[in-house]
C-alpha cells in the first residue's frame, strides 16, 4: 500500500462559457472516510462531484484515485476505476426490472445473450451483502421513491466502487429511511470505501460525516474535521457572513415561532369533505380526505412523495378533476369552479413545479410578477398596458422580497432556483385571498431564500390567511405549521396539533408503519 | 363471393403488400425505441428503391442490387441522423425534409443518369429470385411460399432477429434505455448518440430493403414515387404495433391485407380511387385509436 489518498482532487476548475462554476478546488479523501460537501445552491457542489464521476469535463485540474490519474469526462472509466455517483435525479429505466437496471452497462452474458438469471443472482447477492433488501425482479416503475434510490445505490455498488458519491441522497426520503441510509453510508466507510456526499441538511452532515468541506461561489472556502466545527459555523461559512447573521437563517429549527396562538377558532377558511381524486390510470390517489384549515393557521401535509399530496393540492387549486367530495373556501362551495374562478378571490397557489406551473420561463421577471394581476384596471389604459405602472409594481415586489436579477426584463428562467421561487412567492402572497396553497416551497433553494420564504409564510398566517403547505421536508413542516396531517396512500393516517405530535410518530405514519 | 374475399390469393397478396410496410415499420420501431420518431421512412425507402434499380441495372446482379438498395437507404438515414442526432435539429421537420429531398433527388437522377422521365424499365434490371423452398406440398399457400421473393423471407428474418435482439440481448435493454431514460445510459457511461446513430442507420438499411422489394422484388422497374405513401403506412404500423415486435408484424400484415382487400373490391365494382384510399383510411383509424389511448394516459 502506498500512502496516496483514496481520492485526490487537484486544482479543478470548471467553466461554462464565462461562468466559473468550480474555481480551483483541491481536496483529498482517505479510504474509510465520510466527507460531506455543503454550500448554497449554485455553489458548484454538484458540478464538482460530476467532474469526479467523469460526467462533466473540467477546464483545468486533475482527479486521481489511489494515486492513478482518471481520464477527464469519462463516466465509464471512472466507474471502472472505482468511482460511482448516485445522482440527485433518478437515472433508472422505469419499464425495466431492478436487476436489469442495476447491471446496465456490464450485463452478465451467456454467449451473446443476456443472462437474466445470473443478473438476478448478482443483484440478490449485492442486496444481502450491503443489507439493502430489494426484489431483483420488481419493475422499477412500481417502486416507491425510497426503493428507487436503493436501486440507484446498488447500481453504483455493483461496479465495486471504492469512492461512492451521493448527491443529496436524503432529500426525498422519509426520516426513518433517511437515517437508515446514513447507517449504510457509515457501513460503506467502515469497509474501507470513501463516501462523499452533498447535503443541505447540516444536522445529518454533523451526524454522519468525518470531515466537511464548504463550497461558496465555486471555491472551497473551508474544510475541517466534523468534531472541530458546528452547525452555525458551517452555515456562516456557506453564506459568507458572520455566525450571528447565519443564525437568523437557521430559524428553521423545531419548536419555533408563536404557534401557540392558534387563531382560527371560528369557521374554517378551507373545508374539504370526503374528497376523492382518481388519476389517469383510474387509481384512487386521494381516497376520502377531510381537512379544515382555519384563518391564521398553517397546516402542513407531509408524507413520502406519491401518496396523494400533490393530487390533493391540485384538486383544491382546481387543476385536477375531483371524483367526489366537496371543497369550500370561506363558506362557498368552489368544487365546480375552474382555476381562474378560484383564483379570483378564493386562493393563491405556489405550485410544486415552479418552472412548469409557477412561472413562464421565457417571460421576463416583470411579466411573471404581474401575471394574474394583468387584467386589473390600474395596469391598463384601454387595451394597452401602462408600462410605468407595471414596472413600479414589479420593482416593489423585487425590493420587498430581495429577488436578485440583473434587470427587471431579464427572462425569469435565467434566474437561480431560489430567486425564481422568491418571485413566485412574492406574486402569490400579494393576492388578496383567504387561502394560500404552498407546495414544496423550498425544495432545492438555499438557506437564504429558504429564510425569506419561511418568514413570508409566517407573515401570511399572522395576517389572517389560511395556509396549506405540502412538504416532504419534515423539519420545514415542524418549523412552520400549527397543525400537521400525514398522508399515506391517499388518506390522512395521522393528524393533529404540531406541538403534540411527536416526530417519531410522524415518521412512522409516513412509512405506513403506524397502526390506525 | 365470400370465397373471393377469403381466398388464399388474398392472404398471399396481403403478405406481398405487407413486406415493404413491415421492413420499414421495423426500422421505425427501432428508431422509436431509441427515442427518435423517424417520419423520414418514406423518403429513405424511396432512396433505397432507386439505388436498388440502379445497382441491379449496372451490375446485372440481384445480390448487388439488394446491397445497393440497402446502401441507398443507409445514405438517406445518415443524412437524417447527422441532422437529428449530431446537429440536434427537429426530428419531424428533418424527417419531412428527407422525404421531400428523396422525391427531388430520385426524379432528378432518373433524368440525369438514365435520361428518362416518370419510369425506368430495362431488361438489364435483374430481379430478386424466389427463395425456392420445397414447400409446394403445403395445401393452399404452398406454391406461394416456394415461389415468393427472397426479400419476403428476409423481412421475416429481420423481424425475428430484431425481436431476439430486443428481448434477449443486453443491447436491447440499452436501446430501450436510450429512448426511455437516456440518463440511465449516461450514468453507466454508455454512449447515447452513437446508439441513436446505429438505430437510425439500421432503420435506413431496412427501409432500403423495403424499397428494393418494391422495385427489383416486385415491379422489375423504377417508377417515380414508387413508394406511394407506404413509408407513412409503416409509421402507422409501428405506432399501432406498440411495444413489441410481434405487434409490429401483426399491424404490417393487417395493413397489407387491407391493401389487397382494396384491390379485391375493385373487382367488385367499387370505384378504384375510393378503393385505393382504404389502406390510408385504415392507417388513420389505427393512429386515432392509439392516439386516443395514449392521450388518456398522458393526461395525468
Amino acid at each position: 500500500m502506498d500512502d496516496s489518498p483514496a481520492l485526490r482532487v487537484d486544482g479543478v476548475t470548471v467553466e461554462f462559457g464565462s461562468l466559473r462554476a468550480v474555481d480551483d478546488v483541491s481536496l483529498a479523501c482517505r479510504a474509510g472516510e465520510v466527507y460531506a460537501l455543503v454550500g448554497e445552491n449554485g455553489a458548484g457542489k454538484t458540478t464538482l462531484m460530476n467532474v469526479i464521476a467523469g460526467v462533466v469535463r473540467s477546464t483545468r485540474g486533475s482527479i486521481s484515485v489511489a494515486g492513478r490519474p482518471l481520464p477527464v469526462g469519462d463516466t465509464r472509466a471512472a466507474l471502472q476505476a472505482g468511482v460511482g455517483m448516485v445522482r440527485q435525479h433518478h437515472t433508472l429505466i422505469p419499464s425495466r426490472t431492478v436487476a436489469e437496471n442495476i447491471v446496465l452497462g456490464h450485463e452478465p452474458r451467456r454467449g451473446i445473450f443476456y443472462d437474466r438469471r445470473r443478473a438476478a443472482e448478482l443483484v440478490a447477492g449485492l442486496s444481502s451483502r450491503f443489507a439493502l433488501p430489494i426484489d431483483p425482479n420488481a419493475v422499477v416503475a412500481d417502486l416507491p421513491v425510497g426503493l428507487k434510490q436503493r436501486v440507484e445505490l446498488l447500481k453504483v455498488l455493483s461496479w465495486d466502487v471504492r469512492i461512492v458519491i451521493l448527491d443529496e441522497p436524503t432529500a426525498v426520503l422519509p426520516p426513518d429511511e433517511a437515517s437508515r441510509l446514513l447507517d449504510v453510508m457509515r457501513g460503506l466507510a467502515a469497509e474501507g470505501r470513501t463516501v462523499l456526499f452533498i447535503s443541505h441538511k447540516l444536522k445529518e452532515v454533523v451526524s454522519v460525516s468525518d470531515r466537511v468541506g464548504v463550497l461558496r461561489a465555486g471555491r472551497l472556502v473551508a474544510e475541517s474535521a466534523i468534531v472541530e466545527t458546528s452547525i452555525p459555523e458551517l452555515a456562516s461559512r456557506m453564506i459568507g457572513e458572520d455566525a450571528a447573521a447565519a443564525g437568523a437563517f437557521l430559524g428553521v429549527d423545531e419548536g419555533a415561532a408563536a404557534r401557540s396562538a392558534r387563531a382560527g377558532a371560528g369557521t374554517p377558511v378551507l373545508a374539504v369533505e370526503a374528497l376523492r381524486v382518481t388519476d389517469a390510470d383510474g387509481k384512487q390517489c386521494v381516497d376520502g380526505v377531510d381537512l379544515d384549515v382555519a384563518a391564521g393557521e398553517i397546516t402542513a401535509i407531509v408524507g413520502v412523495e406519491g401518496n396523494g399530496q400533490a393530487e390533493f393540492m391540485e384538486a383544491i387549486a382546481g387543476i385536477r378533476d375531483v371524483a367526489s367530495g366537496r371543497v369550500s373556501i370561506g363558506g362557498t362551495d368552489v368544487t365546480g369552479l375552474d382555476v381562474e374562478a378560484r383564483r379570483q378571490g378564493y386562493l393563491a397557489h405556489i405550485p410544486e413545479d415552479r418552472l412548469f406551473n409557477g412561472a413562464c420561463v421565457s417571460l421576463s421577471l416583470r411579466d411573471n410578477l404581474i401575471l394574474g394581476f394583468h387584467r386589473e384596471p390600474r395596469f391598463r389604459t384601454g387595451p394597452f398596458f401602462r408600462a410605468e405602472a407595471l414596472r413600479a409594481f414589479a420593482r416593489g415586489l423585487v425590493g420587498a422580497f430581495d429577488i436578485r436579477a440583473r434587470y427587471l426584463d431579464q427572462p425569469i428562467g435565467e434566474l437561480s432556483g431560489g430567486n425564481i421561487q422568491r418571485a413566485i412567492v412574492a406574486r402569490e402572497s400579494t393576492h388578496d385571498v383567504p387561502l394560500v396553497l404552498v407546495a414544496q416551497p423550498t425544495r432545492g433553494v438555499d438557506i437564504r431564500a429558504m429564510a425569506t420564504i419561511h418568514a413570508r409564510l409566517r407573515e401570511l398566517a399572522a395576517a389572517g390567511r389560511a395556509v396549506l403547505l405540502v412538504t416532504s421536508d419534515l423539519d420545514e413542516a415542524l418549523a412552520l405549521s400549527h397543525r400537521i396531517a400525514v398522508f399515506f396512500r391517499g388518506r390522512i393516517l395521522l393528524g393533529g396539533e404540531t406541538r403534540e405530535i411527536g416526530r417519531e410518530r410522524i415518521g412512522l405514519a409516513m412509512s405506513g408503519a403506524l397502526g390506525t | 363471393m365470400l370465397d373471393a374475399f377469403l381466398s388464399w390469393t388474398m392472404v398471399e397478396t396481403g403478405i406481398r403488400f405487407a413486406t415493404p410496410i413491415l421492413l420499414a415499420a421495423l426500422g421505425g420501431y427501432l428508431c422509436q425505441r431509441a427515442g427518435v420518431f423517424n417520419i423520414g421512412l418514406e423518403g429513405t425507402m424511396l432512396s433505397g428503391a432507386f439505388a436498388a434499380v440502379a445497382a441491379s441495372f449496372a451490375t446485372h446482379s440481384w445480390a448487388l442490387g439488394i446491397l445497393g438498395g440497402v446502401l441507398g437507404g443507409v445514405f438517406a438515414a445518415a443524412i437524417f441522423a447527422l441532422f437529428v442526432v449530431s446537429l440536434r435539429t427537429d426530428e419531424i421537420v428533418t424527417g419531412l425534409t428527407v422525404n421531400i429531398l428523396a422525391v427531388g433527388m430520385t426524379t432528378y437522377l432518373l433524368r440525369a443518369v438514365f435520361g428518362v422521365q416518370g419510369r425506368f424499365a430495362s431488361d438489364q434490371i435483374v430481379m430478386v429470385p424466389p427463395l425456392g423452398l420445397p414447400l409446394d406440398w403445403i395445401p393452399g399457400i404452398g406454391s406461394f411460399l416456394s415461389s415468393t421473393s427472397i426479400l419476403v423471407y428476409l423481412a421475416l428474418v429481420a423481424a425475428i432477429v430484431i425481436n431476439v435482439y430486443m428481448r434477449y440481448l443486453p443491447g436491447g435493454v440499452r436501446l430501450q434505455a436510450v429512448g426511455e431514460a437516456p440518463a440511465a445510459l449516461a450514468a453507466s457511461g454508455l454512449p447515447i448518440a452513437r446508439t441513436k446513430w446505429l438505430a437510425i442507420l439500421v432503420s435506413g438499411g431496412l427501409c432500403g430493403l423495403a424499397g428494393t422489394y418494391l422495385t427489383i422484388g416486385e415491379l422489375g422497374q423504377y417508377v417515380d414515387n414508387v413508394t406511394a405513401g407506404r413509408g407513412y403506412i409503416a409509421i402507422a404500423a409501428f405506432v399501432f404495433g406498440g411495444r413489441g415486435v410481434g405487434g409490429v408484424v401483426l399491424a404490417a400484415f393487417l395493413f397489407g391485407l387491407v391493401d389487397s382487400l382494396a384491390i379485391r373490391t375493385q373487382g367488385l365494382g367499387l370505384p378504384s380511387n375510393l378503393a385505393f384510399t382504404l389502406p390510408y383510411i385504415a392507417a388513420i383509424a389505427a393512429i386515432t385509436v392509439v392516439g386516443a389511448r395514449s392521450r388518456r394516459v398522458s393526461r395525468a
